[in-house]
């Protein structure tokens, strides 16, 4: 069994918000997989998953910031 | 099973969004896939008969971490194919040397793509392969 070393408060609130933005990510993606392409929706879900996308990029940014 | 079944996947996340989310994805994908909010509802679907080819564990779960709960089903069926999903990859990596043959992280969060990548790589070797039924002794 390994041991790892013991999350920081930082290091917490990420994986947290890593969750958070897993559901996001993943859902939008489902739900723009299953939009047809005429339908309008589809757009404002694009930009749903572009900004969760750009979320995750800023996440790794911040995890790399507080190891 | 049959021998034309897709493989069967378990997803143990005690998150229920990032289970159904992966459940989704897995099924949209090609594959069977059965869900645990848990090690120990894992541990009583495999003890109920449930013979899965993967494993996706999230590794920080409370009532029992995924690598523990993994270590315990290796102890029975050793060959076993398992993704870790986890949003600490790096302080687990850190911590751990090896990763044996037949495991694989994903560290979240992670795309549709992404998830349906590390599966098949486990699972064929390919990240572009379509779900196949596992051949004979490839799981246990």
């Amino acid at each position: 069994m390994m041991s790892e070393p013991e999350p920081t408060k930082e290091s917490d609130v990420i994986h947290r918000l890593k969750n958070h933005l897993c559901i996001i990510v993943g859902f939008s993606e489902l739900l723009v997989a299953d939009c047809p392409a005429d339908d309008r929706r589809r757009a404002d879900l694009m930009e749903i998953q572009k900004a969760a996308r750009d979320a995750m990029a800023m996440m790794g940014e911040l995890a790399a910031r507080i190891r | 099973m049959s021998k034309t079944d897709p493989p069967l996947v378990l997803v143990v996340d005690d998150e229920a969004p990032i289970r159904q989310m992966e459940m989704r994805i897995l099924q949209e994908g090609g594959y069977r896939a059965m869900e645990a909010a848990g090690g120990l509802e894992a541990f009583a679907m495999l003890e109920d008969g449930v013979v899965p080819d993967l494993i996706i564990a999230d590794l920080d779960m409370p009532e029992i971490s995924g690598e523990e709960m993994v270590g315990r089903i290796h102890a029975a069926r050793p060959n076993l194919k398992v993704l870790y999903v986890t949003g600490n990859v790096d302080r687990l990596l850190n911590a751990r040397s090896l990763i044996w043959e037949g495991e694989a992280f994903l560290d979240k969060p992670f795309t549709v793509k992404g998830l349906l990548e590390a599966v098949a790589l486990l699972m064929t070797g390919g990240i572009n392969a379509a779900p196949q039924p596992p051949r004979a002794g490839q799981s246990r």
